[in-house]
Formats: structure tokens, C-alpha cells, sequence
């Protein structure tokens, strides 16, 4: 490596005395580095990306953190909170477990939803509570333990049961305190009717039946929750999911999913695109070409027709009739396979024409003469010649790909399994993202394919300023 | 006898008519000889390099003929067993490019390694000693195996060249050139080599060269090539002294001397003929200052005049003026 940098100092020197190298290569680095975040910072996300249990503790649709702040909106964040500080106690044979989560709500808006995670260890029949200990003190009581069916048990087993801000039961008590508390529920025929997800952080009065219109309660919150049971009984974990009306870095889609996530894992999914796509499509032409400029005569001619008929095929409508055939099993390597077999037609020109050129040479002959083969000569001694105009067409055939794999996932035709950018435009596509003003869904995934293929064009460009001899400023 | 080739014949069939360039060509070679061939440019005289070497560029064919390499028909062969068993191995060649018959990606002692990798089983550091021994037998120093060829000279490189091609200590060596593009110092400096590499190894060559000074040089045996046929062949000496063939006559005369004063320097009057529609009976009889009406009509084979002196002109056979 290091020889290969003292060797080529010259050319690597002339590379970054362009402009358009350095901005080239330091895009690339920003992507290499998200593509190093990916995994660090959003580890499960690739498995999980179309999993709906994943990512249903989110709230749907909202944007980023950072730009609520910006624009001064009112907000609350999305937060969880988690606690494993249970105490347990035995009051004369009635076993307590008790843990109490603390929050200090300073926020201007309101949240949209809540989930509360409680993991039990008990053997017996077990009564729960939650109390919510409000800064106005008009506490809220969820009997919990209505809303949950514990599995029968002889022994003591560990169970986590999952409580949402649409659980009927929730519903059910949130609407006995809003009429404990006099507010009049006209309208509000049972508790089926109303929506309580900002209930427990709004002010007590007649404004907190519609989110639109409570007011937010600042202060110190107490969730309290009290397990009982004559048999021993813990709350070993406590977890509330507090869904606000913003979410992150980058926002959630209609799927509640991570947009952030989904963009750090679409920076390794192209570039894998990308430089596999391009690298197939560069043996294969390299290999094509130079075969046929090499051999010449009659199968030069029925290769080369072969490369005019594939060329004037338009490749897209071709690609979305065999990815509609291939239907929703299209996987990523389908895609990768299918757009290298239509993407190396042009190069197998230029290889074929360089053949030509270089098979005159008299070191050709003296090979031959040396007693080495075909292959080995096409190979050895070809190929390596044509490598300057490889590295540059390996590099601008880098950016052809993901485009192309961007307009198919956003046609519906990439693999759905995976977050890449493509599939992201077409989520917010699906969901009107544009009309709904979700900007955060097609923006910023359009900035990334469009930064990515600058990066490689420049690249690119720069490369083969300095390795064509033709285009060579001196 | 090492090489002895009979009749070959070597045609270009090209989209304009087939071109005859060696056409009935007979000759042979002793082991330890070497032979010059001259002629003017186009006469035949690499094409018949090349049908030894195997190497006719299409659309080439050779069509007819056999050639010997130590009893073997070599046109017999199949390509792989050729290239393996023959090139380099017992027959190698020095090409006239010798600026460009170096792979220019990659290292002088890469490139000379590759010959090994071709025939034998060695690893680089085996063949590397070898290697070293040879570069400084054709008086290079061996560090420029470290070497691109675009850091060497014309008379480097055509050393490489020479090195190689004696790598495999091959019984033939096929010298098509070998100081075109040379200046005349480097040319005067490669000519010794060869002549002290191939009295060193007892090596035979066939020398190809349109320069008879160059050939005088070398060779103990001189032919002389004329729109693919050989027209003449004799030992140098003979060659030089008593010329029979008109055309080698003419030949001679036109080289300009350094000893003697010449007047004004002799050409041959017309242009080789095209070898798609050669002139019949006599190739060189449009050109000939003595032609015959035989010359017209009839091939002259080649004759014994003298010992080991053949020459085809009908002035020599039954009937000619001499």
C-alpha cells in the first residue's frame, strides 16, 4: 500500500490539486463515515426495516427535533424512560413490588401517545396499578392489572406485557378521572370515543378533550407502579414510551419507522450498489471488449453487433419488465445482477477499440513470442493497459447505478427489504409526503443520491484528467 | 542439420488477392551457423521469420511445406504443444520494435521472469539468479530488473530484448532487425554482443536484416531474398566476393563504401513487384539488366554453381550467357 502510494505520488498530487477531486473525495468520505454510523448508531434497523413490531412504539409521522426548535413550534420529543429500581417488600404475607419513574416535563407541546413496558416475575395471581402523579395533583390511578392477562403459572416466570395509550382499559380509567373532575363529556359517549394520548400532560379542563386544543402542563411527573400478590412478585422493569410530535435526527415516515436509520443504512446499501454494479459491468465489458478487439476478424464482428443490439435497447422499461416479473422477490443482488448485465456495453466499445490498438504493439508479438497464451497476454498484458480508463469509468459508473436503482425502488421495483434512499422516495411517494409538507421524507434522501453521484462524477472526472493521456492538462 | 525448411510456401489471403509473400522457399541450417537474410523491404524475409517462429499475423497461412527443427516438422505441431515445447525453449526471436517490445506496466525483471513462468516451474527467487547472470552477459547491471522500460535507453532495452530471447538457452535465435531504430554506436555495440553471445553459446541465428554491411558482420551464410523467393544462397564470404544473382550484384553496389571512392551510388531501377500478381518466369526479370526470353517464361530453380553456392538465374543453367 505504501509502495503503491510512493509510486503513484505524482498522480495522487495532481488528483487533489483539483477542485473537483478534493470536493469529490470529501463527499466520499462523508458517506464512508455514514456508512460507519450505520451499524454503530442504528444496529438492528437492516433486519427490521419492514418489520411493523419494530418500530410500532413510534410515533407516526413527524418531523425531526431540531426543526421543531427551529421554527419555534411547540413540541414534545419522543422519549423513553426506564427504570429497574423496583422495591419489593412482604407485608405479612401480601407480597409489593413497587418502581416510580420520575419525569420533568418542561416542554411547550404535547405528547401523542404513550406505551408503558412492564416485565413481571411472579407465580401467583398479581394486582397493578399505576398511579400518575401530576403537578396539579389531580392524580391519575390506570388500573393496570385489569388490562393485563397474566398466563396461568405454578412457578415463578417472567412476563412483559406491552400497555398503550389505545388500550381500552387505559381508556376506560382516563375517562372515570376526566369525569371524576367535572369535565363535561357531551359528545363523548363512552370511553371508546375519546383520545387520550396527551392527556396525562395536558392541564385539567374542558380544553383536554382534543389535542388540538389542551394545554400543556409543565412540571414534575411520578409514574408510580405498585404490583400486589400473595405469592412473590417483582417488577423487574418499568419502560414508558412517551410518543411526541417530533422524533430524532430525522423525523418518522407514515410507517412510524426511523428515517434516520433508514438514511444512514442507505449510504453502505449504495455504495454496495454502486461500486459492485459498476465493477460487474467493468469485467464484463474489459473482459468482452478486449476479447473481441484482441481475436478480431469474424467473432469481432458478431460480438460487436451483439453490443449495437444491447445498446439500443432502452434499459429501464427493459429493467421494470423483469423486475416486474421477478415481482416482490427482486432482492437486491437481482437488481445489482440486472443492471450490470445492461450497463457494460460501452465499455466493451472502448476495450474493444484500446484492444485493438495495444494487439499492434510490438511487446504483444514478443509475448508471443515468449511463448505465452492468449489468455494470459489479454490479461497480463492488455488489460493492465487499459486500467486508467478502468479506474475512471469504474468511478462514473458508480453514480449511473444507484441513480438506477433509486428510480426503481422509487417506482415500486427495488427491494423492499431495504432502506436504501430509493425505497425511502418512494415510502413518501406513497404517502403524499410532498402534499402533506413531510419534507423530511423526500428531501433528504434526494440530497444523498444527488451528493453521492457528484461525489463519483467528480471523482471520476478528476481521475481521468489525470490518467487519460488525452485529456491530460499538463 | 538443426533447421531445414522445404518449400515453404506463406500467403496473405487478403479482401484484395492473395499475396504470395514466401513462396517456395528451401534452405537449411547447420547448428552453430548463422545465417543472414537481406533483401529489399517487402521481399519475404520476416514473413519467413515468422512461419518459423509460428507467429504469421492473419490473415497469413502458411499453405505449403515443411520446417524441420532438429527432424521435427514443426507445422505439424499443435499450437499449445509449439508454444510450449518450442518458443523461446529452442527457438526464440529479437525483434526490430525494440522500443516497444517491452510491456511498459511492468518491471524489466518482471517481464524476464515471465518467460520462465511460461515453461518451467521455478519461483521468482529461483529464476532471479539466473536472470541476474544473464543481464550482465549482455553487460547489464542487474539492478535494472528494478526497472519500467520507459526508464531505459533504445540499446538497453534491445539488450533486455537480447537477454530473453537467450533466457532459455534456445538452440535458434531469430534476429528480425535487430539495430533498426538504433543509433549507429549502439548498433556497432549490439552487433558485437550478438556476435560474442553466439559464438559464447554455440547458439544457431538467422539474421534479418535489409543491411548487407550488418549481415557481413555476423553471418557464415548469406541469402538473399527477392519478392519471396530466394534468389541466392551462399557462405558470406562467397556472397561478397563473387556475387552471381544480378539482383544481389545490384545489391551490393548499392552500399556506399567507406574505403572506396564512388562515383555515384548504384540503385536498382524499378520497384519490387507486387506479389499478389508476381511477374512471370523470373521475378526479377522487369528489373533485370541481362534478362533472356527464358527469364520471361520460365521459374529458374535454384543451382549448385559452386560448392555450397546455389543461385536461381537462368545466366548460370545450360544455355546462359556465362
Amino acid at each position: 500500500m505504501s509502495k503503491f502510494f510512493s509510486r503513484n505520488k505524482p498522480l495522487i498530487k495532481e488528483f487533489f490539486s483539483r477542485s473537483f477531486g478534493i470536493i469529490g473525495v470529501a463527499l466520499l468520505i462523508f458517506y464512508i463515515a455514514m456508512s460507519i454510523a450505520a451499524p454503530i448508531d442504528a444496529p438492528n434497523v437492516l433486519s427490521n426495516w419492514i418489520s411493523i413490531d419494530a418500530w410500532q412504539d413510534n410515533p407516526r409521522a413527524v418531523p425531526p427535533v431540531w426543526y421543531m426548535q427551529l421554527i419555534n413550534a411547540p413540541y414534545f420529543p419522543t422519549i423513553t424512560l426506564e427504570s429497574t429500581n423496583h422495591e419489593d417488600s412482604n407485608l405479612t404475607g401480601l407480597y409489593q413490588s413497587v418502581i416510580t419513574i420520575t419525569l420533568s416535563n418542561t416542554y411547550q407541546g404535547l405528547p401523542t401517545g404513550f406505551v408503558f413496558y412492564i416485565t413481571y416475575e411472579y407465580s401467583s395471581q398479581v394486582l397493578t396499578t399505576l398511579t400518575v402523579v401530576r403537578p396539579d395533583n389531580n392524580n391519575i390511578t390506570l388500573n393496570v392489572g385489569n388490562a393485563i392477562s397474566f398466563p396461568v403459572t405454578n412457578k415463578t416466570i417472567s412476563y412483559t406485557t406491552r400497555l398503550t395509550s389505545d388500550t381500552p382499559q387505559l381508556k376506560e380509567d382516563i375517562y372515570k378521572w376526566l369525569s371524576s373532575h367535572k369535565i363535561n363529556l357531551t359528545g363523548f359517549p363512552s370511553s371508546a370515543n375519546i383520545i387520550i394520548g396527551h392527556m396525562l400532560f395536558s392541564k385539567l379542563n374542558q380544553n383536554i378533550l382534543y389535542r388540538e386544543n389542551a394545554e400543556p402542563l409543565q412540571g414534575i411527573y411520578k409514574f408510580v407502579l405498585y404490583a400486589f400478590s400473595f405469592a412473590p412478585v417483582s417488577i423487574t422493569d418499568f419502560k414508558i414510551i412517551i410518543d411526541g410530535n417530533a422524533y430524532g435526527i430525522m423525523g418518522t415516515d407514515g410507517n412510524k419507522r426511523d428515517v434516520w436509520a433508514g438514511l444512514l443504512w442507505g449510504a453502505p446499501i449504495a455504495l454496495m450498489i454502486g461500486t459492485l454494479t459498476s465493477l460487474f459491468s467493468l469485467i464484463i465489458g474489459l473482459v468482452y471488449g478486449v476479447y473481441s478487439g484482441y481475436f478480431g476478424g469474424r467473432l469481432d464482428e458478431i460480438l460487436m453487433r451483439i453490443v449495437d443490439v444491447l445498446i439500443s435497447i432502452p434499459v429501464l422499461p427493459l429493467l421494470i419488465l423483469f423486475l416486474v416479473y421477478f415481482g416482490r422477490a427482486s432482492s437486491i443482488w437481482i437488481i445489482i445482477f440486472l443492471i450490470s448485465i445492461f450497463g457494460w456495453m460501452g465499455i466493451a466499445r472502448v476495450a474493444r477499440s484500446s484492444a485493438l490498438q495495444i494487439k499492434g504493439y510490438p511487446f504483444i508479438e514478443a509475448s508471443k513470442v515468449a511463448g505465452a497464451s492468449n489468455t494470459w497476454i489479454i490479461f497480463r498484458h492488455i488489460i493492465p493497459q487499459l486500467l486508467p480508463y478502468a479506474y475512471a469509468s469504474l468511478a462514473l459508473g458508480v453514480p449511473a447505478a444507484i441513480l438506477t436503482e433509486a428510480s426503481l425502488s422509487f417506482l415500486g421495483l427495488g427491494d423492499p427489504n431495504l432502506p436504501t434512499w430509493g425505497q425511502i422516495l418512494n415510502h413518501a411517494q406513497d404517502i403524499s409526503a410532498v402534499q402533506f409538507g413531510y419534507w423530511w421524507l423526500w428531501i433528504p434522501p434526494g440530497l444523498l443520491i444527488a451528493g453521492i453521484s457528484l461525489a463519483f462524477v467528480f471523482i471520476g472526472h478528476a481521475l481521468d484528467e489525470v490518467l487519460n493521456p488525452r485529456i491530460r492538462r499538463l | 542439420m538443426l533447421l531445414e525448411i522445404r518449400n515453404l510456401k506463406t500467403y496473405f489471403f487478403t479482401s484484395r488477392g492473395i499475396v504470395k509473400a514466401v513462396d517456395d522457399v528451401s534452405l537449411s541450417l547447420d547448428e552453430g551457423q548463422v545465417l543472414g537474410l537481406a533483401g529489399e523491404s517487402g521481399c519475404g524475409k520476416s514473413t519467413l521469420a515468422y512461419s518459423i517462429i509460428r507467429l504469421i499475423p492473419p490473415p497469413g497461412l502458411t499453405v505449403g511445406g515443411k520446417i524441420l527443427f532438429e527432424n521435427t516438422d514443426i507445422l505439424e505441431l499443435d499450437n499449445d504443444t509449439f508454444r510450449k515445447e518450442y518458443r523461446m525453449k529452442k527457438i526464440s526471436m529479437v525483434f526490430q520494435g525494440a522500443m516497444q517490445a517491452l510491456t511498459p506496466v511492468y518491471t524489466v525483471g518482471e517481464q524476464l521472469y515471465e518467460v520462465f513462468k511460461y515453461h518451467m516451474d521455478v519461483n521468482y527467487d529461483e529464476a532471479k539468479s539466473l536472470m541476474e547472470e544473464q543481464l550482465k552477459s549482455v553487460a547489464l547491471d542487474p539492478s535494472i530488473m528494478r526497472r519500467y522500460p520507459h526508464e531505459l535507453s533504445g540499446g538497453q532495452k534491445q539488450r533486455v530484448m537480447i537477454a530473453m530471447a537467450l533466457l532459455l538457452k534456445p538452440k535458434l535465435v531469430i534476429a528480425d532487425e535487430p539495430t533498426t531504430a538504433l543509433d549507429v554506436i549502439v548498433q556497432a555495440q549490439i552487433l558485437n554482443l550478438l556476435k560474442q553471445l553466439q559464438s559464447k553459446y554455440g547458439t544457431s541465428m538467422i539474421l534479418i536484416s535489409h543491411d548487407l554491411s550488418i549481415i557481413a558482420e555476423l553471418a557464415d551464410k548469406v541469402g538473399i531474398m527477392y519478392a519471396g523467393k530466394l534468389v541466392e544462397i551462399a557462405p558470406a564470404l562467397d556472397i561478397y566476393k563473387d556475387p552471381l544473382h544480378p539482383y544481389t550484384q545490384k545489391l551490393l553496389k548499392s552500399i556506399p563504401r567507406l574505403k572506396q571512392k564512388v562515383e555515384k551510388l548504384e540503385f536498382i531501377p524499378g520497384v519490387p513487384p507486387d506479389l499478389r500478381n508476381p511477374p512471370s518466369g523470373c521475378r526479377f526479370h522487369p528489373r533485370c539488366p541481362y534478362v533472356m526470353d527464358i527469364c520471361k517464361k520460365v521459374e529458374p530453380q535454384l543451382v549448385e554453381i559452386k560448392p555450397n553456392h546455389y543461385v536461381a538465374c537462368h545466366l548460370y543453367s545450360e544455355g546462359g550467357k556465362r
